[in-house]
């Protein structure tokens, strides 16, 4: 977990260096973050499709929502990120 | 040209590592203690009596035959707080014992905690009391085995 985090951080750094316009890197993320926000909440919908297909003997639905709002809460966070990117983007385009 | 290949690169692969991180994220959650504590909380006996539509399953129907009861009478052992109460605490303690390693709860104290459970209970009357006691004590000797027959697996497979 935390060498995924740190190759996240060296990939975003790496993106500040590549991208000439520096302030563009933050709508980049933007997008970044909501597409992975996105795709972490298709794999919950995956997730509870799946296992309720799976498994029809008894009653799990209390479980898989658990489960469903863990995958809802993280991408949540993912949206909340992109959407700071972009305000950050936004702010210091408009003070140019 | 080169330098925006190469962004396009670092961005998807920012994309890939960003949605590997939060699923992981979710598993990690999931699997810890806390997490296998809270599943086990919201099981209750009428989830493993009924199926996602609220269909009585085949196990309904084998404990109602075998107990000879009406489905008014499994209502009352299935909205039992006490028998619900006990079923966490077995339901904890094979998840443990599959996932963790531990000690196992044996048949009599299995049994015991029924007995105490429906005895304990007031919404149950003396003959449905008395048809539990009978019948759990014709399976005291397998309700253990039965119990740690459960499947119980972590989703990276240890």
């Amino acid at each position: 977990m935390l060498f995924l985090f740190i190759l996240v951080v060296v990939i975003i750094i790496l993106l500040f260096l590549f991208e000439k316009d520096k302030i563009n890197v933050l709508k980049k993320l933007f997008i970044t973050f909501i597409i992975s926000g996105s795709f972490i909440f298709i794999f919950g919908l995956l997730f509870k499709l799946f296992i309720s297909f799976s498994v029809n003997s008894i009653n799990i639905s209390g479980v898989i929502n658990i489960i469903f709002r863990e995958f809802v809460i993280i991408s949540i966070i993912f949206y909340v990120c992109g959407i700071i990117s972009y305000i950050g983007y936004f702010l210091m385009k408009k003070s140019i | 040209m080169k330098k925006n290949i190469v962004i396009s690169i670092l961005l998807i692969l920012l994309i890939c590592i960003s949605t590997i991180m939060g699923t992981y994220a979710v598993i990690i959650n999931v699997v810890s203690e806390n997490g296998v504590d809270r599943i086990v909380n919201t099981i209750t006996i009428r989830d493993l009596l009924s199926d996602d539509n609220g269909n009585y399953n085949n196990t309904y129907y084998d404990v109602k035959n075998e107990l000879n009861v009406s489905d008014d009478d499994m209502d009352i052992l299935m909205n039992s707080s006490y028998l619900n109460d006990s079923l966490k605490i077995v339901l904890d303690n094979v998840v443990s014992y599959k996932l963790r390693g531990g000690n196992k709860l044996s048949n009599d104290y299995i049994y015991d905690m029924i007995v105490n459970d429906v005895n304990s209970d007031d919404s149950i009357y003396d003959e449905l009391k008395n048809k539990v006691i009978d019948k759990g004590s014709i399976y005291r000797d397998d309700i253990s085995d039965y119990v740690y027959d459960i499947d119980v697996n972590l989703i990276n497979g240890s």
